[in-house]
């Protein structure tokens, strides 16, 4: 019963910032519906006792994604987008139909069987036990998804540098 | 970015890649707590670096120079106390120097002894305030500048004693000083005077070596020698830029040949922010021994000689020009034999220095920008007049 | 909802709304008071008890100024500039203020009362420390936000240093709190602060103590302190973000800042300072959650010493100080208490030997990076004209 109130509350904020996010004209108004959204679905993560993607929902997206959205909007002209102009696709129906699709084959199924807190109860999906697959199972597969980090990080300081900073204190404002 | 006429390095790159990414225009001023005082930066920021930079002054400006012209030449002697409220002991020194030239008076020896004393104090306060507000642009949240203003309060304290204001004193005449000093001043400036080092040595512990008082001045603001001297810098300003030009030396005004002192330079041609406050600092610690000296040597007699009781000399022009805190101080007068000057102009040290602004701050950051103002020691009162 | 979860989360965070903020309340008034005595001041000495008579005849050290100052706060005008977004004007207050009170559930503190509760403890969660580290983040949205809406230069400027800075010193932060989750080997706060009962407190180790000082100086930079209080730098840039900002909306800010200090102080206390042991707690279990509180104070008593003693750093320094020092010799420490663990420390000889050879490599390390980062910068001579 509970559950299921939050569920709700929680569903409905994220689908309402999505609307927003997606809506709104003034692109800073929109990035910050767009986190909402992603709160909301870390709040949905947190009622399935996912707690630590939660936290990484939270980490990743609102704390990383959603602050390199606001730096690359600070770089564009226009950022309220009062002008009247309105970025509006031609083939909506299109992607309604595509929207439809996805709802269909990814979304109805698990709805059909929510699963609910007590079957996740009986997953477990503790943090130790991730820590654990990740150090023992994938520890491989980490070292490398670690490395392609890395060269990105180093490909983006490469970039970053052929565009200003010849002298090299110049920091990632 | 060493170079003194440096452009900012980046800017151009920017603008070749194309990614416009636009400069934010800035108002600094005139209600910015670094300003001191009313002055405004119009600043062009890329980011956070100084692109472009313009000093918009002219709010605080009472027309002292015509003021004077329509008054007497000693009436204008208050006014002076205004230009750099800091130092209205060197700025009333400067004019009588003037005036005294016009008319040829002999200036009591108490007298040169208490100009020397009160003007080399003025200079202590100078310093103290700007070394105070330079660490608190700086960021250290006051506590500098608060213990820089305990020891100011000694010497404002003195200044009371003998004319009667704190700052605005109005002490000097022609041909001498207002009053004496009261009884037993002598003593108490002693004593402030033999306790300043210590309070100097805390301070340079303190300051001088601090890694990010280091890391935040040197290298900043830059003024190279040769345009320091194409600009007309004076002072402390320009002695850290590297050269050896002190008016206490090369007029040797008033009795400062009597003295022994040695006038601190900057060996190398930086001359960045580092360089402009330590130099001060170093000039605090002559000006005591000048102050010794000059409380040693000096003895009783008259204060005030002999001055015409109406003041009107004949036609002339002069100049009289002392070593102010600030830089050259100088007064410029055209008399016309009637009782009021026929032109009366200033030449203020803080304009003057102030002019180079721009030059120094391009390619800073907006918080070097700050210090660099801060360490050029202006006063808005002298810049506006 | 069923009334005993209702009747224990109210016990479990209500509290901490109460005690908080009016520690905030103390502290601003410790501020002052330790802020005015290193500049030889007096510092607020007058306020009694507020709104009464009594106020100028006891005026029991200047302790009722937080209260006079938070009733002017309430009174005074909300102004918002005419172009100012007033829509994020208003959130960006609230939101600096809501991460900052959520992560203080993060924080292991046994109060009295809650020991009876069923298990809604935040600080048990398995990812506590995740969580906190998530959370904490949130307030740079807040005061981009602020920076933003606010249509004033001086805010922008403040706003995006404050997003460089937090972002940049989140690194450190985090990877000097990786030491101690990996040793512990779990990211719950209460099983960390349980990992240092007794005198086992993490700062007693090589290791923890490096780490402590990264988290310390990292932390410092996350709250917008001296000598990294750049967002809101007052000779700079006026008030940074919150310069469009009055009345009650800016008390708010001020509030979240000091509570996001007591909060991330307390993660360092939960971390590296041994949680809420102490002398005395196995027959008071109460005095537990007391010093906890008063390992936050000491904490926060350093940072106001800093905040009355040094000057600010610059952008590009501060920048180059996260990403150039910080990040690796918090990398590094991590190898070092790798080495740490493995070492059998049996004797005092080795445990000794132990010390010097990480303190040694970390030393070493930070001389190292500081030769290779730090401008050309050193004390000069003066020549003297005779």
């Amino acid at each position: 019963m509970n559950e299921e109130i939050a569920f709700w509350m929680l569903s409905a904020i994220a689908v309402l910032g999505a609307l927003v996010a997606v809506r709104k004209r003034n692109l800073i108004h929109g990035v910050f519906a767009l986190m909402v959204f992603f709160a909301g679905l870390a709040g949905l993560f947190l009622l399935l006792l996912a707690e630590f993607i939660a936290a990484a929902q939270i980490l990743v997206y609102i704390g990383a994604v959603g602050i390199l959205l606001l730096f690359a909007i600070m770089l564009t002209e226009r950022v309220a987008g009062d002008d009247g102009r309105r970025m509006t696709s031609r083939g909506w129906f299109w992607g309604l139909v595509a929207a439809v699709a996805v709802f269909v084959v990814l979304l109805l199924p698990p709805i059909q069987q929510f699963p609910s807190p007590e079957h996740a109860r009986a997953i477990e999906p503790s943090v130790k036990e991730l820590g654990e697959k990740l150090m023992h199972p994938y520890v491989v597969t980490l070292e490398v998804l670690a490395l392609l980090l890395t060269a990105a990080l180093i490909g983006a300081v490469t970039a970053a540098q052929g565009v200003r900073m010849p002298k090299e204190e110049d920091s990632p404002e | 970015m060493s170079s003194a006429t440096a452009t900012a390095p980046n800017y151009e790159l920017i603008q070749q890649d194309g990614l416009d990414t636009g400069l934010l225009e800035v108002s600094m001023g005139p209600h910015h707590p670094s300003t001191h005082g009313v002055f405004r930066m119009d600043v062009k920021l890329d980011g956070e670096t100084v692109v472009d930079l313009s000093p918009v002054f002219g709010y605080l400006h009472r027309n002292h120079e015509k003021l004077a012209e329509n008054m007497s030449y000693l009436g204008s002697m208050p006014f002076t106390d205004r230009l750099d409220y800091f130092n209205s002991m060197t700025n009333n020194w400067a004019y009588a120097l003037a005036a005294e030239k016009l008319v040829e008076i002999e200036v009591p020896e108490r007298a040169e002894y208490l100009r020397v004393i009160m003007a080399e104090l003025t200079r202590l306060v100078n310093h103290l305030s700007l070394v105070g507000f330079f660490v608190n642009d700086l960021g250290a949240l006051g506590t500098p500048l608060l213990y820089a203003f305990r020891e100011r309060e000694k010497i404002l304290d003195l200044f009371e004693q003998a004319s009667g204001a704190r700052m605005m004193c109005n002490y000097f005449r022609f041909g001498g000083l207002r009053n004496d000093v009261p009884e037993g001043w002598l003593d108490r400036a002693r004593e402030v005077v033999d306790r300043f080092p210590v309070f100097l040595d805390e301070y340079e512990k303190l300051l001088c070596e601090n890694e990010i008082i280091l890391s935040r001045t040197q290298g900043v603001g830059n003024l190279s020698r040769d345009l320091a001297i194409s600009a007309g810098i004076t002072g402390p300003m320009l002695r850290a830029s590297g050269e050896r030009y002190d008016l206490r030396k090369v007029d040797r005004y008033g009795i400062y040949d009597r003295f022994q002192f040695r006038v601190p330079y900057s060996d190398g041609d930086v001359g960045d922010c580092y360089d402009r406050f330590i130099v001060r600092m170093l000039e605090m610690r002559e000006s005591i021994g000048i102050l010794k000296q000059a409380l040693d040597g000096i003895e009783h007699g008259p204060v005030l000689g002999n001055a015409p009781k109406v003041f009107k000399p004949k036609p002339a022009e002069v100049y009289g020009r002392v070593e102010a805190p600030k830089g050259e101080l100088g007064f410029y007068l055209i008399a016309d034999g009637t009782p009021k000057p026929y032109r009366y102009r200033v030449r203020p040290p803080s304009l003057i220095n102030l002019t180079v602004l721009r030059d120094m701050c391009l390619g800073q950051k907006v918080a070097d920008a700050v210090i660099i103002l801060g360490s050029i020691d202006i006063v808005l009162g002298e810049v506006d007049r | 909802m069923s009334p005993d979860l209702v009747r224990d989360i109210l016990i479990a965070t209500v509290p901490l709304m109460v005690i908080f903020p009016t520690l905030f309340a103390f502290t601003t008034w410790l501020e002052r008071k330790a802020l005015a005595r290193i500049q030889n001041r007096i510092g607020p000495n007058k306020v009694g008890v507020p709104l009464t008579r009594y106020g100028g005849r006891f005026s029991l050290f200047g302790l009722g100024q937080p209260l006079a100052d938070g009733i002017k706060m309430l009174f005074k005008e909300n102004i918002v500039p005419r172009d100012a977004d007033r829509l994020f004007h208003l959130l960006a207050p609230i939101l600096a203020l809501i991460p900052a009170m959520l992560v203080l559930c993060f924080l292991p503190i046994e109060f009295p009362w809650t020991e009876s509760l069923l298990p809604v403890q935040a600080f048990l969660l398995d990812g506590a420390v995740i969580f906190f580290f998530a959370i904490t983040g949130l307030n740079t949205l807040a005061i981009f936000m602020a920076g933003w809406a606010s249509r004033n230069k001086y805010s922008l400027l403040g706003g995006m240093r404050a997003i460089a800075q937090m972002v940049s010193y989140e690194i450190p932060l985090v990877l000097s709190a990786v030491v101690v989750v990996m040793m512990v080997g779990s990211l719950n706060a209460a099983e960390i602060a349980n990992a240092q009962a007794g005198w086992n407190w993490f700062v007693f180790t090589p290791w923890g103590l490096a780490a402590f000082v990264i988290f310390f100086i990292a932390s410092l930079a996350e709250t917008n302190r001296s000598p990294f209080d750049l967002p809101e730098a007052e000779s700079e840039i006026i008030a940074g973000y919150f310069t469009e900002y009055s009345g009650f909306k800016f008390a708010l800010f001020f509030l979240g800042e000091y509570i996001a200090m007591f909060a991330i102080s307390g993660l360092a206390v939960t971390l590296f300072l041994g949680g809420g042991a102490g002398p005395g707690i196995a027959t008071l279990p109460w005095l537990s959650a007391m010093w906890f509180i008063a390992k936050i104070f000491a904490l926060i008593a350093v940072m106001i010493w800093l905040r009355g003693t040094l000057p600010r750093l610059r952008v590009d320094q501060l920048m180059g100080f996260a990403w150039k020092f910080l990040l690796p010799l918090s990398i590094l420490n991590i190898l070092v208490a790798g080495f740490a663990h493995f070492i059998p420390q049996e004797n005092i000889v080795s445990k000794v030997a132990v010390w010097v050879v990480s303190l040694g490599i970390l030393y070493m390390a930070a001389k190292g990076l500081n030769q290779l980062n730090r401008p050309n910068v050193r004390p000069r001579d003066y020549k003297y004209a005779e």
